[in-house]
């Protein structure tokens, strides 16, 4: 454990994520396994963050400008690996959007918070610079742009740890040499100014075959793990009982800073437990039973919704409130309870810009030397789940006719 | 946040030009409408060592070949190098035929301005969008 971490490891704030399980809802319903927590993520984060800025200033040693900021930076960069995801909530995923509802604020804003707040000073007589590690895990200001992309990219060293301990923990033998990987990263860029570089891999065979496992791998887990079905729908339903009952003092203290550093899972749903009866049917992992059933899955493509510019702009910008709008709608439209239908817009995941060192010959990306990497197109899917026996009471053609008049019509 | 314009505008220029060719063209034509040309894309851009660069573009971009308004085809250059090509699909072109007369009233120079455009060699956009003014980052390595 790295001498700062040890004078502030017994804050609340920080043991808070020992009771939170990584894998949140998931965790409940189809991994019971995966007990590991946001704790156990957090030191891997680091220590790899670490051992990446090591390896980078080993690389580009000649670039005397950059190993200096890099080699300066480390307890920064191990910082900003260790508590990137503090600012998460209980069930963290799950309860994202409705903290953005409640508060404004995402998780990053969250983990800002948190550090300018909670951690004590005394970290930064440390030398970790509080205001270097918040722009590390939110950049506000370019000039972390480089440094950012060790935590935040898409061969950020959170990714690295999240897959690896993820497919462990529930049981997938997913794997690949996380050493060897390693080595294949490279800064690309002017060596004289750290802020114009990018983090990317070095442009041989070996690189790019190292990195096609990982892209498949972590394409798999999401298919397999992160949007799994029941935990998926056990999700939005507890997003579900948070959003009717938001405005209850209960609820929003949840998520005022003093109460979130305190809050954990079990503390989650005891108080939603305690608002009444009408929050127990939106509790899956409480009896599987009650959980929603799918009564429309279909991918969002024009031959079957004509979407206008208005949907595609929402789509792009918050599909969870664009999501929850169509729930509302939805339930309004065919005349039922708020929330007894959930519609559930899923974009899949397509790995983002992952820049290979062939500067020479100007710009390459991943995409442009793996077939692999290609074929992995972007889809958008739209769900509906629903309550069993409102369910049994509707044609599912109603359902569809409803969502496609409301995609149609959305303004 | 991009909105609704956003979107209408990329269809237009796209469909102006018939076909973009290449990643990095879509992004440095696009910086060059936005900054030089001032046409309201709210893409956020950033600089870095291959020029202005907008991850909501790319993600925009995603969400309309998803849609089905957008198709991506892959060109082989002689170099060995793959490049990705973007065309309107069918869907796409009837979402530009229905705004064109409405952009071509509300900016009357974006058709011009994309053809011109589309004359240009690769080398010459990325070096004009580096050049351009507006982008934070870029405005602070000219200033030192």
């Amino acid at each position: 454990m790295p001498h700062w971490l040890v004078g502030i490891k017994d804050e609340q704030a920080i043991r808070r994520m020992i009771s939170i399980r990584q894998l949140g809802l998931k965790a409940y319903m189809d991994f019971p396994g995966a007990i590991h927590t946001r704790y156990s993520h957090a030191l891997g984060t680091m220590h790899l963050a670490g051992k990446m800025t090591e390896l980078l200033s080993s690389k580009v040693n000649s670039k005397q400008g950059i190993v200096k900021n890099l080699k300066s930076n480390k307890d920064n960069i191990m910082a900003a690996g260790f508590f990137h995801d503090i600012g998460h909530a209980p069930f963290s995923h799950a309860a994202d959007y409705v903290m953005k509802t409640i508060t404004g604020k995402s998780h990053e804003d969250m983990c800002g918070d948190i550090l300018k707040q909670i951690i004590p000073s005394e970290i930064e007589k440390c030398g970790i610079n509080k205001d270097t590690v918040i722009n590390m895990v939110n950049p506000k200001d370019d000039k972390y742009q480089f440094l950012s992309q060790i935590i935040n990219s898409p061969l950020d060293c959170d990714k690295l740890d999240y897959l690896l301990r993820d497919a462990y923990h529930v049981g997938l033998k997913y794997s690949f040499d996380l050493d060897l990987f390693l080595r294949s990263y490279t800064i690309i860029g002017n060596e004289t100014s750290i802020n114009e570089c990018i983090l990317g891999l070095d442009s041989t065979q070996q690189a790019v075959i190292t990195t096609e496992l990982f892209v498949v791998i972590w394409k798999s887990m999401y298919d397999l793990v992160y949007l799994i079905q029941d935990s998926r729908i056990a999700e939005k339903m507890l997003e579900k009982a948070f959003l009717l009952y938001r405005d209850y003092e209960e609820i929003k203290c949840l998520f005022e800073l003093q109460t979130f550093i305190k809050g954990n899972d079990e503390s989650m749903l005891v108080t939603l437990r305690g608002i009444g009866t009408d929050t127990q049917k939106f509790l899956a992992m409480d009896n599987p039973k009650r959980l929603y059933q799918v009564a429309l899955e279909k991918e969002l493509r024009e031959k079957d919704y004509k979407m206008n510019a208005s949907f595609m702009a929402k789509l792009h910008n918050d599909v969870d409130a664009l999501s929850d709008e169509l729930s509302i709608k939805l339930a309004e439209t065919l005349e039922k309870e708020k929330y007894d239908f959930i519609c559930d817009i899923i974009k899949s995941k397509t790995p983002n810009k992952i820049n290979l060192d062939s500067s020479k010959k100007g710009e390459e990306e991943l995409r442009m030397r793996s077939d692999i990497v290609r074929i992995i197109k972007p889809k958008i899917v739209m769900k509906v789940y629903a309550n069993a026996e409102v369910l049994h009471s509707f044609e599912k053609k109603k359902i569809q006719e409803a969502i496609k008049h409301l995609v149609e019509d959305y303004t | 946040m991009i909105t609704a314009d956003d979107i209408v505008l990329l269809i237009n220029f796209i469909g102006n030009c018939k076909k973009v060719e290449g990643r990095t063209r879509i992004q440095k034509d696009i910086c060059i409408l936005k900054y030089e040309d001032k046409i309201p894309f709210n893409f956020d851009f950033a600089s870095n060592y291959y020029g202005p660069y907008s991850h909501s573009l790319s993600e925009t971009i995603d969400v309309l070949i998803a849609a089905d308004l957008l198709t991506e085809n892959i060109t082989t250059l002689k170099t060995g190098f793959k490049r990705y090509d973007y065309k309107l699909t069918k869907a796409g072109q009837k979402m530009y035929a229905a705004n064109k007369n409405l952009i071509e009233h509300d900016f009357p120079v974006l058709k011009s301005k994309a053809l011109k455009l589309c004359t240009l060699t690769i080398a010459d956009v990325t070096t004009r969008a580096k050049n351009c003014s507006g982008i934070p980052s870029l405005d602070r390595k000219k200033a030192k």
